[in-house]
Order: C-alpha cells, then structure tokens, then sequence
C-alpha cells in the first residue's frame, strides 16, 4: 500500500473526509502538508515524499491567512496576461483585513497560487516515486477558465461560444455587439466556481446583471463582495461599475446557453471523472440562472434527470465528460459542471475543476468520491502487478 | 425569481418538443421553438413541421423561443407566420404563444407588438396563452369560441387592461391575468381591476386567475369584497405575495365558502390563518408558502 500526502488546509472538512476514505479502504492515514507552511517554504515536502508517495492536492479556499499569503506570494510574480488587475504589495497584503465574502485580488491570488504550484512541480521533479494524483501544471490550468475552456475547445468538448477578452464595460459591451449576443455570461477568470459570475443581458436600452457579487460604494471606492443573494443590477451606472470591477481581473465572457429545467427549475449537473471514468453525478436545480451555487439551490437524484433525457443525447454528454477529463492527463479525478439544454437536444460543458470531488453524499456503487479515487489508485496498482 | 423551465403540459395534452421526423404521441401538443444558435428562422421551422404534422388533426400548438435577438424586439414575424399558415391549421383549438423560460429570455423583455391578427386567423381556438406583455398591443379583441385567455407577465401594464375589459368573448370561462410588479409596468393598486370585479364583464366566467401579484392582499381585498365572486367556481390568487391581510378578507367574505377551489400557492400566510382558510370547507391549496415581511415578499415572476 502506498503512502498518500495531502496538501491542504488541516482541519477542513476536505482534508478529514479524505482520511475517513483511506481508513475504510484500509489504507494508512495520510501525511497532511498544510498550504501555509507550503506558502511559507517551511513545507519539507521532499521529506514526506521520500521514498515515493501519491501526492494528492486539495483546494487551499475557506482559509484567511492562506488567501492573504497567496495574495501576498502573489505580488512579486510576473503578470502575463491580466495587466490592468488590482494590486497590493505582499507586505500590505499579509495584513489585509477580513471581510467577510469579500472579493481580494482574484487574479493576484490566483498568481501566487500558480507560483506555489509551479514551484512545488520543480522540488519534486527529481524525488523518485512521487505520483501526482492531481498535476500542478494542470491544476493551474484548471483555475484559470480561460485556459481551461481553450483546452476543452482544442479537445473537441461542445462549450458556450467564447466572445474574447474584455478589460472594461465597454469593450465588454463591444464584444457583445461584435459577436451579435446580448446575453451572456460573464466569469471571473481565476475565481472558484460560483464567485464572481454575472448573467448579463442587453436589450435596447436595457441592461440586466443577475449575479451574486454585491457592489458596496463608500468613500469614494468600490468593492465586490460575494454574497449569499442573488443581486439584480438594472441601473447602467452600477452595471457598468460592476463590470469596470470584474473585467480588469480576467474574465471569461461566452454566450448564455440557456439550460433544461426539471422539476420547475433550471438544471445542470457536475459530474466526477475518474480514472477516465464518470462517475459520481450529481444534478442541481435552480430558479436562477447562476445554477452551480451550492448554497442557493437544490439537489436532485440523477435518476430523475437521466429519465427525463434521451439516452443517446446522455451518451453524448458523458462522453464529453470524459473528454474534458482526458484534457487534463495528469490529473486522476476532474470535476465537470455541464447542462443540457431546453428539451435536452444538446449540452455544453461550462467548467472543469480541479477540487471538483467534494460531493458529500453523492455515492458511486456504494463509494463516496474519495473511496472511488482510492478504488482506482488500488486497480492501477494491481494491474500493473507491482507492490 | 421566474419561470425556469418549460409547459409539460398544455390545453391537457403532454406538450413534446417537435424534433423533425420524430413524432409524438398521437394526442400531444408540439413546441416548436428555435435552438440556441439555430440556424433555422422560425417561418422556416413552422414550415417544416405543417409539412409533418400540418392539416386538421393539428389542435394544438406551443411558440417557444424563437429568433433571440428578435425575442428583445419583436414578434412580428412569428405572428405573421403563424397567420399565413392559418390554412394549414385549420382547427387549431389552443396556443399558447411564448413557452419561454427565464434563461432563454426574460419576461418583461419579451418584445411582442401587435398580436392582434392571431386570434381572427383561428376561429376554432378554445385556449390562448401568452406570455409576456411588453409592447403588446392585442387590438379589439372578438372570438365566438375562445373559452381560456390568459396573460402571463412580469408586470401587466394598466393601458392593456381596458383592451382586455372590451373583449368580445360570450364564451369566456377562464380569464387569467398575471399582474406583476410595479417595477417591471404592474398596477400599484387594484382600483384598475375594478371594471372587471363589477361583475358585468363575461357572464360565463367560472375561473379567474390574478396571479404572481405583488399586491395579492389588496387585490384580495378587492375580489373578495366583488360582486364577480358569486358567478366563479374558482378563485386563482397564486404565485404572488398573500400574507394574512389578504387571507382574513378571503375568509371574511360569504362568497369564497361557495368557491370550488381557491388557489393561494406560493404565499406568506401564517399558519394560523392558514389553519382558517383549510376550515372553510372548500378546496384551498397553500403550497409553497414562503417566509419574508414587507419588502422581501417575492413574488413567482418579477423581471
């Protein structure tokens, strides 16, 4: 039996989850290297990996002093693409007060994280027997959905039409125009899955944002904040703040496929690819258009779903699941969000994650997420006859 | 919130999405709606399935989206062609025009226009239903046969009510109007109502739906205290924002006890009141009660 680091935030539900699989499975409880010391450079990461081991990485999210040191680790690293993105020295940003959902430096977060990723890449490069279960390189590409939706075009993956970059409203609006879309859906680019999206729709003189970023003006600034409601913005001078907020950190701007409902809601599905298998699925309903928030909207049995959908048009969809994951090859396990659309003659796949098998409760014969990951590490390793 | 999927069902036949050379069953009614992105018009698609499915046996029909950028400015078009297309249906007896989900285009941003040639092209229609009522203009509306008219809106505006008022339908039994909210072009009191709760409009009504309203107790207030009361069956007050104002004013009034049904679902009502309104000894639903004060009283439908 192999041995398994986690990297990732102690004491998170994630990382205990984890380590309950591994008991069931009768596997050794797991080394937990935590992202701040791997911040910090205090990790001794090539010490646990010593000698071999499976290097499973978990999402480094719902923890403070670890998004301030990633900002902070951020600050220093060259900015290829999103130039105009807010800014903060590392020392001003290891001090950053905590605001509750407050949206800090997506994309020099997201910087610092790439940097800690990459680095953590080229110190185990040359460590024998170490298994990335899932890659760094890919796990960078995953976070950014630019990126990643490129990779899932380049693989043939049906996604929503792209629209192309926008650093401002204006040319935000501009795109739209270009394209002949008034609606879309406007991502931050580097934030986790459901932070930072806006469904936005021009008509004539009309403009409509539906999302759950919360704009708060005081003294003369603006900030975004992640909010638990979803918010309607109408007025033109709070839609164009919101998007003059957003565009500057990277967006992913692609068309609004609309989605199939079940049960008097919209639905879509993420669904958990392992091994190059899918696997777990689980299906969410919403009476708004932003479906993949977990705290708003409901879950449904994927029976229900999977009664309702043609079996050739499922087919399609799984295939692409597996396609998506296939995009990323170093990775064991990719989460991906997909929906069909109305009347189900179609899907799309709209994100693939790299943190994508938090899914309590949903089992696959029996397994949770983690239980499955471990069940095809243990055929890999009797197949291949070792150990 | 709003509408976010599509009619399983409509004029009580299973609704299948039309998908060519791939029938239905016998008694369902066909949506025909333009896929995202699809590179078919709609007279196109209208075409294509009265080539399949066109003659007298077609009775029943459902417009989804079409065009999407034509959805934000007009559904002339669709009303054109459906118009032309008369002779190919010629015992078309519902339609319901504009099964259009939240996702794929907002209520109140539904551009229509003027819908008036649609009900004269069928004169066998027994059910009409839109959805959507931004720039609708429904003209001098006269049918010998329509029985169900409804209008489903986000904000019904109160320079279409007298339209509705003056309609010539002797046989109306069903009449529903989605109200809205005042933020999207609704009536912000019931006084507007008043021509139709005298009680001299449609002698033959049973059913009247004031739906998704975001003064459901003021409107409550004025049905129940309405001389139409006495000739309905079935009072719809669904889908909007009831607290118990409302409610004790339903249940004040000797009328409701002889209703058939009183529909109430999606409402704020305490359970108390609840418990009063289920005593009356008639059909009540109150599913899908909500909890919120003032302000924070959604109702189905506001956009």
């Amino acid at each position: 039996m192999r041995r398994v680091v986690v990297v990732g935030n102690p004491g998170h539900k994630r990382v205990s989850f984890f380590q309950q699989a591994l008991a069931r499975r009768g596997w050794p409880p797991a080394g937990v290297v935590p992202w701040l010391d791997v911040i910090a450079g205090r990790d001794r990461l090539e010490d646990a990996a010593a000698g071999g081991a499976l290097i499973r990485l978990d999402s480094p999210g719902q923890d403070f002093e670890v998004e301030r040191r990633l900002i902070a680790r951020g600050a220093d690293e060259p900015e290829d693409e999103d130039a105009g993105a807010a800014a903060v020295p590392a020392d001003a940003a290891r001090e950053l007060p905590f605001e509750k959902g407050r949206l800090l430096y997506p994309r020099q977060w997201y910087r610092g994280f790439r940097a800690v990723l990459r680095s953590m890449e080229e110190r185990l490069a040359d460590v024998p027997g170490v298994r990335w279960l899932n890659r760094p390189a890919d796990v960078i590409d995953l976070f950014d959905k630019r990126r990643c939706q490129e990779r899932l075009a380049v693989a043939g993956v049906s996604i929503p039409a792209r629209l192309g970059p926008a650093r401002c409203y204006e040319e935000l609006l501009a795109r739209m125009r270009e394209a002949g879309r008034p609606r879309v859906f406007v991502k931050l680019a580097c934030g986790s899955s459901g932070s930072g999206v806006v469904a936005f729709a021009v008509g004539g003189p009309r403009v409509l944002a539906t999302t759950t970023v919360e704009l708060v003006r005081s003294g003369g600034r603006t900030r975004m904040f992640n909010s638990r409601r979803l918010r309607r913005y109408e007025n033109p001078a709070d839609v164009a703040a919101l998007f003059d907020g957003l565009c500057p950190e990277g967006v992913q701007v692609e068309e609004w496929v609309p989605k199939a409902g079940l049960r008097d809601r919209a639905c879509d599905l993420r669904v958990l690819v392992v091994g190059g298998s899918e696997r777990h699925a689980v299906v969410r309903l919403s009476q708004t258009p932003l479906t993949n928030l977990h705290l708003l909207n409901d879950r449904a049995d994927v029976a229900e779903l999977r009664a309702v959908v043609p079996v050739e048009k499922w087919e399609a969809a799984m295939a692409d699941c597996r396609r998506t994951a296939a995009a990323f090859p170093g990775c064991l396990h990719v989460g991906v969000d997909l929906a069909f659309t109305p009347g189900f003659r179609r899907h799309v796949v709209f994100e693939a994650n790299a943190f994508g098998d938090l899914l309590p409760g949903a089992l696959w014969n029996g397994l949770d997420t983690y239980e499955v990951e471990l069940a095809a590490l243990e055929s890999e390793v009797t197949s291949s006859g070792a150990s | 919130m709003a509408i976010s999927k599509h009619a399983d069902t409509f004029a009580g036949r299973p609704v299948r999405e039309y998908e060519p050379g791939k029938p239905g069953p016998a008694d369902c009614a066909y949506r025909l709606a333009l896929e995202h992105d699809d590179g078919r018009t709609f007279p196109e698609l209208l075409d294509e399935f009265l080539t399949e499915h066109g003659g007298p046996e077609l009775t029943a029909l459902v417009v989804g989206p079409w065009d999407y950028e034509d959805m934000l400015e007009s559904s002339a078009e669709l009303v054109e062609a459906l118009v032309g297309a008369k002779d190919r249906m010629p015992d078309l007896a519902a339609l319901y025009f504009g099964d259009i989900t939240y996702d794929e285009c907002e209520m109140s941003w539904i551009q229509h226009g003027d819908v008036s040639p649609l009900l004269p092209a069928f004169p066998k229609l027994d059910e009409f239903r839109i959805r959507g009522t931004t720039n609708v203009t429904f003209g001098t509306i006269r049918h010998p046969n329509l029985r169900s008219f409804a209008i489903e809106s986000g904000g019904l505006n109160e320079e279409l009510l007298p339209e509705v008022w003056a309609a010539e339908l002797p046989r109306l039994e069903h009449l529903e109007l989605w109200l809205g909210d005042g933020y999207y072009g609704g009536i912000a009191t019931a006084a507007p109502l008043a021509p139709l709760l005298s009680g001299n409009l449609f002698p033959n009504l049973k059913y009247l739906g004031l739906r998704n309203s975001r003064i459901a107790d003021e409107v409550a207030k004025a049905v129940a205290a309405s001389p139409i009361l006495e000739r309905l069956e079935v009072l719809d007050l669904s889908l909007g924002n009831m607290g118990d104002e409302g409610a004790r004013a339903l249940i004040a009034s000797p009328a409701v006890r002889k209703l058939r049904k009183l529909d109430l679902h999606h409402h704020y009502i305490s359970d108390e009141v609840a418990a009063e309104l289920r005593a009356l000894g008639i059909a009540v639903d109150l599913n899908d009660r909500h909890e919120g004060h003032g302000d924070d009283r959604y109702i189905t439908v506001s956009e």
